[in-house]
């Protein structure tokens, strides 16, 4: 029942956000911040679980635990960026938006730069010189 | 063909994650990079049998990798790096020693040749280099050349007197010596030379020279090809020994 409390703190916070938004928009946005932030800590535990489930299973199949970091480190990378993405373009600020996605985009990709020379030198070794 | 079940479990594994995060992926802004980096990730598992047929296991490496970037330790702190300025360092260290202890030997030398022969010497330059073992490392020093600049005519006279009062003096291995004797510019003031013309002077001269070679290959224990001479005198060509 957990999907009633998010979705009934989403309606609240909507409802107080309309009703403020003409006299303080400022408050409005402070108001919107707090609510994400809410669901988001309120989303963490869940997480969490799910995290633990995953990294069981990897253990149990001899997963090396390296993938598994990295897979983490997107979703993390990838959530973060999304979440203040959105809430500066609920501010109006697009272009510093598109910035924060950048960032995610840049940081996704870092991940990737060990994994591709690892890859590319043995395919240069594969190839007969 | 245990190698091949643990191989398939990780592939199946690493698939099963890379669609897990494909469906929890928020948004369409970053799902391409996401989906870049899970696409390799899924291709370095397949291969991981060959890259480990080929070079170390790709995991350590990812897992130093990613924990440097962790750190935010630049480049240059690894291992090899820093061997490379150690050794630079090493090598600036040990030619200065060598200009210090050459510098050194050509004022014993010089001091010495003054006191022996009765020669005025104006300069005497020694160049040491380093010997090394088979293995690179340092194990002595060699004379490479040495360089006398005399002054003056030679003042028979004065051979003689500090002859004995010379202490030997330790030097390290000392292998070849090259004499070249070559007429110098330095100084003009060796007259006597035209008076007794020009084949007197140059006998004179080359008994001087040999006399400063033998004794210096002698003392010093070097082959004489090593050892240079310049004269001061005008108008002789150089003489080769």
């Amino acid at each position: 029942m957990e999907i009633i409390q998010v979705v009934g703190l989403g309606l609240i916070a909507t409802v107080l956000i309309l009703v403020v938004k003409d006299q303080k928009p400022l408050f409005a946005f402070l108001l919107a911040v707090a609510t994400s932030v809410m669901i988001f800590l309120f989303l963490i535990g869940k997480i969490g679980d799910v995290i633990r489930m995953l990294e069981d299973l990897a253990e149990n199949s001899g997963v090396q635990m390296i993938y598994l970091k990295t897979v983490l480190k997107i979703i993390g990378i990838a959530y973060i960026a999304e979440m203040g993405a959105q809430i500066v373009r609920d501010a109006g600020q697009e272009s510093i938006a598109s910035k924060i996605e950048l960032a995610g985009k840049v940081l996704i990709l870092v991940l990737a730069v060990p994994i591709i020379g690892i890859i590319i030198e043995t395919v240069l070794k594969l190839l007969p010189a | 063909m245990d190698w091949l079940s643990d191989w398939l479990k990780n592939v199946i594994m690493v698939v099963l994650f890379a669609a897990f995060v494909d469906l929890i992926l928020p948004g369409k802004a970053l799902e391409r990079y996401a989906r870049l980096v899970l696409s390799l990730i899924i291709l370095l598992t397949l291969l991981s049998p060959i890259i480990r047929l080929l070079t170390d296991p790709p995991e350590q490496r990812l897992a130093q990798e990613l924990e440097r970037q962790e750190k935010g330790l630049p480049q240059e702190m690894q291992l090899e790096s820093i061997l490379a300025q150690a050794e630079k360092l090493k090598d600036v260290q040990q030619s200065q020693s060598l200009e210090w202890a050459g510098s050194e030997l050509a004022r014993v030398m010089k001091e010495e040749i003054a006191a022996e022969t009765g020669e005025a010497v104006q300069e005497v330059e020694v160049v040491l280099a380093a010997t090394r073992a088979e293995d690179d490392s340092y194990t002595g020093a060699d004379i490479r050349s040495v360089d006398v600049k005399l002054s003056g005519p030679s003042d028979a006279a004065v051979s003689e007197e500090g002859s004995g009062a010379k202490e030997p003096i330790g030097i390290t291995p000392v292998e070849s010596i090259e004499v070249n004797l070559e007429s110098g510019t330095t100084d003009n003031n060796g007259s006597q030379a035209p008076s007794q013309g020009r084949e007197a002077a140059s006998k004179e001269y080359k008994a001087r020279e040999e006399q400063i070679v033998k004794y210096i290959s002698q003392r010093w224990d070097l082959s004489p090809d090593l050892i240079t001479i310049h004269l001061p005198e005008h108008g002789q060509d150089d003489k080769k020994l």
